[in-house]
């Protein structure tokens, strides 16, 4: 047990260093400290999409994936309460399909939230967010054929995707629709760029719900992390240095190197 | 006519099957009623399924086995603690509905924190790789270093693209991030690849379920 602590310690102090620098950010930025980050150029996109629809007088989709209630439903809940509030605001028809019961009373809340936040409280229509289905496909199905019958102008798809994403850009592809889609999911990423105007990768995700909403926690958690990428940066460097004087058999720095390797190595 | 209602008869399950994906499927031509009928049976029968489900994975097993057939009434409880959300319709005990969600979401954290410590911080170590590989005779083995360095530019330069608490304005950190991106981009485009290659061999099996097991016109 000794000896696992051991050889768990340096990787388990950069995890609590990392959580420390998160946790220290998330404070400054709660009493007011203000964070930078830089605008995601996918939000731009959202902008644009929104006023297409206000244009074409059609509705706007947003779909936050078919994942449970989860930390990534949230942060796609807070993009479609920034939407929702642009929507609110221009009077567009917005369209919330839901595949989980427990997004879906969230995901009301919020978007009526956001309506009276714009003072148009009458303006919301409970029916525009619907649970459809919690299984894969038949949510597919009705998502799918939602876009054909409404003709949507624009999609929105932030949340947590599988198989069914390809369904949902494609359709709305050939309804002309304007896309912008994020996931956490690097395997559906792909799909979203083959079929979606704009697609936020990755991390960018957190980000732009951070941009969007300027939540402190969120803001100050995406300055932490960045702070943790930092130190698995500058600790990748060093230890791909240390592996090469160690496989060079530099007298003295590679066993220095050797052991630099061995203090990460989780056995 | 006898033939094709025996035939119906026969293997009604085939037959239905076979109308359900095509009905599904004429989607791609354009939305129409009969697609409109099909989606709606798929999401009424998917609807019954998951009721199905929540009895017997959910309800029966962590509910009415343990306090009724077992007699382990704590486990009310935790039913009663799940059925504090739907204050969320209660103007009054809106609050309420907050615990099982705060549960939720710091069950959620702490599963992610666990699941970053067991699965990303051991890459770590793994990706301490030497630029400088010796084959097994003792000589440099170039293909196996040149293959160390791609892995560290490309991890160095998409890292560098997914920093977003400074502005990219310095032209080596725009570049690198650059960079990044268009190696994600090679690397999307070989999962779509390999994803699209899977999808065919799903429609090839529908394609053969509707020829072969359906129509017979394929031995």
């Amino acid at each position: 047990m000794q000896h696992a602590f051991e050889k768990l310690a340096p990787v388990l102090i950069v995890e609590v260093l990392t959580a420390i620098i998160i946790i220290w950010r998330i404070i400054s930025a709660q009493r007011g400290k203000e964070l930078f980050i830089r605008r995601i150029p996918g939000l731009n996109a959202i902008d644009e999409a929104i006023g297409r629809a206000t244009e074409m007088g059609r509705p706007v989709l947003m779909v936050p994936g078919i994942g449970g209630f989860s930390i990534i439903a949230l942060q796609a809940l807070s993009i479609f309460s920034y939407i929702a509030r642009s929507t609110a605001k221009f009077g567009n028809r917005i369209l919330m399909p839901v595949a989980d019961p427990t997004v879906y009373t969230v995901a009301e809340e919020v978007i009526r939230d956001a309506y009276q936040a714009e003072g148009h409280p009458e303006r919301f229509d409970p029916d525009s967010i619907r649970f459809l289905s919690d299984r894969q496909f038949a949510f597919a199905s009705g998502v799918a054929g939602l876009i054909q019958r409404e003709k949507i102008a624009s999609s929105f798809m932030f949340g947590e995707f599988f198989a069914e994403s390809l369904i949902f850009a494609e359709t709305g592809n050939m309804v002309g629709a304007i896309q912008v889609a994020g996931t956490v999911h690097t395997t559906q990423i792909p799909f979203f760029i083959a079929a979606c105007d704009y697609t936020i990768i990755g991390d960018e995700y957190y980000a732009a719900s951070a941009y969007i909403s300027r939540n402190p926690t969120m803001l100050g958690s995406l300055v932490g992390q960045d702070f943790g990428k930092l130190l698995i940066t500058v600790l990748f460097v060093v230890g791909t240095v240390a592996a090469t004087v160690a496989a060079l058999n530099v007298p003295t720095l590679g066993e220095a190197g050797k052991s630099f390797i061995d203090l990460f190595t989780i056995r | 006519m006898d033939a094709v209602w025996q035939d119906i008869l026969s293997r009604p399950g085939i037959y239905a099957g076979a109308i359900c994906t095509i009905g599904l499927m004429t989607l791609i031509y354009r939305e129409n009623a009969f697609y409109r009928f099909f989606e709606h049976v798929f999401i009424g029968l998917a609807a019954g399924f998951s009721i199905v489900v929540l009895i017997k994975e959910i309800l029966d097993p962590f509910l009415y086995q343990p306090v009724f057939k077992k007699g382990e009434w704590y486990w009310t409880f935790v039913f009663m603690f799940g059925l504090l959300f739907y204050f969320i319709h209660s103007r009054k005990y809106n609050w309420l509905s907050r615990l099982p969600i705060g549960f939720l979401m710091g069950f959620s954290a702490g599963q992610a924190f666990q699941g970053f410590a067991n699965t990303y911080l051991p890459q770590l170590a793994k990706s301490f790789r030497p630029l400088y590989v010796t084959a097994s005779d003792g000589s440099l083995d170039m293909a196996q270093s040149i293959n160390n360095l791609i892995f560290m530019i490309v991890l160095v330069t998409v890292m560098s693209y997914f920093f977003f608490s400074f502005e990219q304005k310095s032209k080596a950190i725009r570049n690198s991030a650059q960079f990044g991106r268009w190696v994600m981009m090679v690397a999307f485009g070989a999962i779509f690849g390999t994803t699209i290659m899977a999808r065919m061999a799903l429609l090839f099996d529908r394609m053969y379920f509707i020829f072969s097991d359906w129509l017979k016109l394929v031995q």
